[in-house]
């Protein structure tokens, strides 16, 4: 099995600290794409519970414009 | 009685007086509808992740209050009909979350708008360094220009110059003063490549031995055969 051994640890769970808020678009921002989209946990390692919480808060966040709803490619 | 938080952008032309006007009328509002509120935290203006009522700029407030269900309706309604304000977004909130005040009202807008004016300072402080980057510019031609005619003024008192300096005017000396350390320079450079070639005529001519030395024994070898 190739990926036996690539198992992925949810960073919000390892920093009990690390709190996901809509108002701390700097942190979400790096669950986002250049282009503005959700990036998917399995990607990401986060678990599903806290890909929940960050979907919420990014959604949230683009609400009150802190995060782009997208990107057009050509400007980054 | 629940917690709630209202972050709320408004319109980034108005300035430090105006906006705390603002933000007491709103403060007013929350208070009339039922609502206490708890802290108030200004962010400053900062750049909108994309265009809100044709703005691109916008200056976030945010605010902690407490209250029942029913006024966080009315106040949604109360923000929405005020024309100063670009976007709201209120969401619930648990006690332990809410912040502590350390600033009042005044001293946060001020502090704002300090450092909007350090940063103008900043970039008048960028256009008077490129200024003076370019006077000191003018100054170094200017002291170009002196120390050319002084060495022109000097080469023309004394008597010991090469003919062409004699042959030209006096006003084209300072360019010649350049084109002779140019002269000096390619005679020098003359000079080591005949020193060179003196060098390399003995390898050559050892080389050129060589090639005969070779053709001598070519020519006893066709002999012997």
């Amino acid at each position: 099995m190739p990926f036996i051994n690539n198992k992925r640890i949810c960073v919000f769970c390892e920093n009990s600290d690390q709190k996901i808020d809509y108002k701390e678009f700097k942190t979400l921002r790096k669950f986002i794409t250049d282009q503005g989209k959700i990036i998917p946990g399995h990607v990401t390692g986060v678990c599903a519970k806290h890909q929940r919480h960050l979907g919420r808060a990014i959604k949230q966040s683009r609400n009150i414009a802190l995060l782009p709803y997208s990107v057009d490619p050509r400007h980054y | 009685m629940n917690y709630y938080e209202t972050l709320y952008i408004v319109h980034p032309a108005l300035e430090s007086g105006r906006l705390k006007e603002i933000i007491m009328d709103v403060e007013d509002s929350l208070k009339k509808l039922g609502g206490g509120p708890l802290a108030i935290e200004l962010w400053g203006k900062r750049k909108l992740a994309y265009f809100v009522d044709k703005q691109k700029y916008g200056t976030y407030v945010l605010v902690q209050y407490n209250g029942e269900g029913k006024c966080t309706r009315d106040f949604a309604v109360a923000l929405e009909h005020n024309p100063n304000i670009l976007a709201y977004l209120t969401t619930n909130i648990n006690q332990d979350n809410i912040i502590e005040q350390e600033e009042d009202l005044e001293t946060q807008i001020a502090g704002k708008t300090r450092e909007a004016e350090r940063k103008d300072v900043n970039f008048g402080k960028k256009v008077v360094r490129d200024s003076t980057i370019l006077v000191n510019e003018k100054l170094k031609d200017n002291i170009a220009e002196v120390i050319k005619d002084e060495k022109a003024s000097g080469d023309g008192d004394g008597q010991t110059n090469s003919q062409t300096e004699d042959i030209k005017d006096p006003e084209s000396k300072s360019v010649l003063s350049d084109d002779d350390e140019h002269v000096d320079v390619v005679a020098g450079s003359e000079t080591i490549n005949e020193s060179k070639s003196v060098e390399e005529n003995p390898a050559e001519e050892t080389v050129l031995e060589s090639n005969q030395e070779k053709a001598n024994e070519s020519n006893t070898l066709s002999e012997k055969e």
